[in-house]
């Protein structure tokens, strides 16, 4: 079910009401069942993939908190090949086969093509299964007590406000608030309608309107002017962070009414001055999974210079592998992992943080920033390296054999983006940025000015029935 | 204040600002939609008696115009062509005239490649303003867009514009309206600018064009309609520049001849108009699906001799 959809408006109040009208021992039942019921409107059958890891993630806790010396790894090792294997079945198989059938043919080695499969990836898959083996790893480290209630652990990778698109939520945080007894606090009614709202501000009124932009460009980069290139490109870092923070807020927020915490996962990573920082505020729950689990695992900046740089460059890669099995994202990692050491480099003989004590240079630093992030989303976003390597050479080329569009056309000829689109895109953008410069995150600062806030909150609603656009888009992260 | 007295309160207020923008809106979108509000007004609402009814897609309405057929016919004819309509909105405009007027002589249906897809509104949201005509809520009700939450929340109809639509209301603002300088508008229609065809259009693979079973149940019911109410049928395919748009569809024959079985089954003329010589002249088009100003001005004088000639007979 999207959060943007007819059917969730009905879902949201429903469940949320009956939570509070059910008894405390009934609340894991309803949410289950809701989760199961939201879960189950994108591909009913997926379920059941869900279930398995469920059951394997749960016996294998138990089995670790139950074992002493080396069983305690062997079931840590049983439960994470599990989830990495439905992960590799599902995302990375077909990838891998074209490889090797690529691979196969340039060297003349093959019969005939090693078969794929036509299958569906299932929504949200690593953003469950990461949840889920933080658990079991969390429960080997004994940071978390393995859960006996088979109902609850369901619920804490299925809770149906991040089940498909994160926060990643960490067994601490999360599984304990299951158990506890949530009243109806209006206050967290009211925090949380209002993140929600920002959220779909985010998503309605800009990522789904210049969506229209990036997907048209993006799709024939090689018929536009370098400047419709760069405004794709620019258009589409806005795009990525209002379509995914806007639903962590709106995911964060869901929870919120019902009294649950989820973590915060965007931290206003535009306004970062470098891309370290960019890094600590973009995605922060996935960010903080690969360091706790993988980083750290690896030694981190424990076990010298060269290891430490291995160990950052495993990291990003790995990363870039997690959104999707293509070399696009490979590459996007790459970058960024480049991007890191040189960053790495420039502290080791430069004191960065003078930078923060002159307004020109942060403005510099900031906006560079931007750019370094931007420059990378060609290749996240680009159908095919071969698109992402023409836009480059367009855009660095200046490339303008075809004419610069104002009103953009698709290459049918028919109009992509109206003049007025455009108008509504940066005004829309503008005042974001500028939201997110006065206001934290989680928006709570609103909580003790009460004028500012009705204005806030009934402004928003008011851009959104205003300004929407109601296609029902899915989210970018659902793929993932 | 408590928690729940800022959202009640948020929520009026933006009601408010909404309604507010909403009655701006619909008051700037009517001032440069001046063409589309008075023709719409016409068909649907009111009431004046005409011989011959024009039905169609943007084809009808920038083609065929009703002072010449007037003149040559001694009709008094309206031009009801309706942007991107396929039989499910040429049904419904049938239907949804009828509520009110009464019913023409003659109605000249101008059949185009797309009229039988399965698509149902090309744009919805123009009919809003019109559901007191029960037809008109009927259909839109019928196919998803309900009409009982504009009735609760009319300013809930901006959800349903497009981009296209809100830059209507900065047009509108500015003064501007649909009718460009240099065009004029006509019982229904409005002169299509005075551009004509530059270039060869570039040659694209031809796509099939899908023809769904429900059009054919829209046409028929067209046809039932007309028996019942006693209106003689015409069908037109119109003018296109040199076959291009037949060029586009690989199954354009199978269409076209689709068609001309119904109209031979059913004694209903069939103008062919696209074999006419004009649609050899780029100067009379403004793109190869349509006519220009002085395109449809000799268009016109042709399609009102061929109506002149059936109603003769």
């Amino acid at each position: 079910m999207l959060f943007n959809s007819l059917g969730f408006l009905i879902f949201f109040p429903l469940v949320t009401l009956l939570y509070f009208l059910l008894p405390h021992k009934f609340r894991w039942i309803h949410l289950l069942i809701a989760s199961c019921i939201f879960y189950m409107a994108f591909i009913p059958v997926y379920i059941f993939i869900l279930f398995f890891t469920i059951i394997i993630d749960y016996i294998a806790g138990i089995m670790i908190e139950n074992s002493v010396g080396e069983n305690r790894k062997l079931f840590l090792t049983l439960s994470i090949v599990a989830n990495v294997g439905v992960l590799a079945f599902f995302k990375y198989y077909n990838f891998f086969i074209t490889n090797v059938n690529t691979l196969l043919h340039s060297l003349h080695m093959t019969p005939g093509n090693i078969p794929l499969l036509s299958i569906i990836l299932p929504i949200g898959l690593s953003f469950h299964t990461f949840q889920a083996m933080s658990y079991t790893i969390e429960v080997y480290r004994g940071n978390q007590k393995a859960e006996r209630h088979f109902g609850i652990y369901s619920l804490y990778v299925m809770f149906y406000p991040q089940l498909v698109a994160g926060p990643i939520e960490r067994p601490q945080n999360l599984l304990h608030q299951f158990k506890e007894e949530h009243k109806f606090d209006a206050n967290n009614l009211l925090d949380g309608l209002r993140l929600m709202l920002w959220g779909f501000f985010k998503k309605i009124v800009i990522a789904d309107r210049i969506s229209q932009y990036t997907n048209t460009v993006f799709n024939h980069p090689y018929e536009y002017h370098y400047l419709n290139l760069i405004i794709a490109v620019f258009f589409f870092s806005i795009q990525i962070y209002c379509d995914f923070s806007g639903y962590s807020d709106i995911a964060i927020g869901a929870a919120k009414t019902m009294g649950f915490d989820l973590m915060i996962n965007f931290n206003r990573p535009y306004f970062s001055k470098n891309i370290q920082e960019f890094w600590r505020k973009w995605h922060i729950s996935l960010s903080t999974w690969f360091r706790d689990y993988l980083y750290i695992s690896l030694g981190g900046n424990r076990k010298g210079i060269r290891r430490l740089y291995f160990n950052v460059a495993v990291v990003f890669l790995l990363s870039g592998f997690w959104h999707g099995a293509n070399w696009t994202y490979l590459v996007w990692g790459g970058l960024h992992t480049i991007f890191i050491f040189a960053y790495m480099l420039i502290e080791k003989y430069y004191d960065i943080k003078r930078l923060s004590q002159k307004k020109v240079l942060v403005f510099i630093s900031t906006l560079f920033t931007f750019c370094l992030v931007s420059l990378a989303w060609i290749f996240f976003r680009a159908n095919t390296l071969g698109d992402a390597a023409i836009m480059c050479k367009h855009i660095f080329g200046l490339y303008h054999s075809n004419p610069f569009q104002l009103v953009l056309k698709n290459v049918a000829g028919a109009i992509s983006f109206t003049k007025t689109a455009m108008l509504i895109s940066i005004a829309m953008i503008a005042l974001l940025f500028v939201s997110e410069k006065i206001l934290p995150p989680d928006l709570k600062i609103l909580n003790k000015k009460y004028a500012a806030d009705i204005l806030f909150c009934s402004i928003t609603l008011s851009l959104i029935i205003l300004l929407g656009v109601f296609n029902n888009n899915s989210f970018i992260y659902f793929q993932f | 204040m408590t928690p729940v007295k800022r959202i009640i309160l948020s929520c009026l207020l933006a009601a408010l600002i909404c309604q507010a923008s909403f009655i701006i809106v619909k008051k700037e979108i009517k001032k440069y939609q001046v063409h589309n509000t008075e023709r719409l007004t016409e068909l649907l609402y009111n009431k004046t008696p005409y011989d011959v009814l024009f039905i169609g897609s943007s084809r009808t309405h920038f083609d065929i115009d009703p002072e010449v057929i007037d003149s040559i016919c001694k009709v008094n004819s309206y031009n009801g062509g309706i942007e991107g309509a396929n039989l499910f909105e040429f049904s419904m405009m049938l239907h949804a005239y009828l509520q009110n007027h009464p019913a023409p002589q003659w109605l000249v249906l101008t059949l185009d490649l797309h009229s039988f897809t399965d698509k149902k509104f090309f744009n919805y949201a123009q009919y809003f303003s019109y559901t007191k005509n029960s037809v008109i809520e009927k259909y839109l009700n019928d196919n998803g867009y309900s009409t009982l939450r504009l009735k609760l929340f009319p300013f809930l109809e901006m959800t349903d514009y497009d981009d296209d639509t809100k830059g209507f209301i900065i047009k509108g603002l500015a003064g501007d309206s649909e009718i460009d300088k240099g065009d004029f508008q006509y019982k229904g229609y409005l002169s299509n600018t005075e551009n004509h065809i530059t270039s060869q259009e570039p040659v694209s693979v031809p796509a099939i064009m899908p023809m769904a079973d429900i059009a054919n149940k829209y046409l028929e019911d067209i046809l039932q309609t007309c028996k019942s109410r006693n209106i003689k049928l015409v069908f037109t395919y119109a003018p296109e520049y040199k076959h291009q748009i037949q060029a586009d569809v690989s199954n354009s024959g199978k269409i076209l001849n689709m068609i001309s079985n119904v109209a031979v089954k059913n004694n209903i003329p069939f103008l062919r108009d696209d074999t006419l010589s004009i649609c050899n002249d780029p100067m009379l088009f403004a793109n190869p699906g349509h006519l220009n100003k002085e395109g449809a001005m000799q268009y016109s004088v042709v399609l009102a001799k061929q109506i002149n000639i059936i109603i003769q007979n």
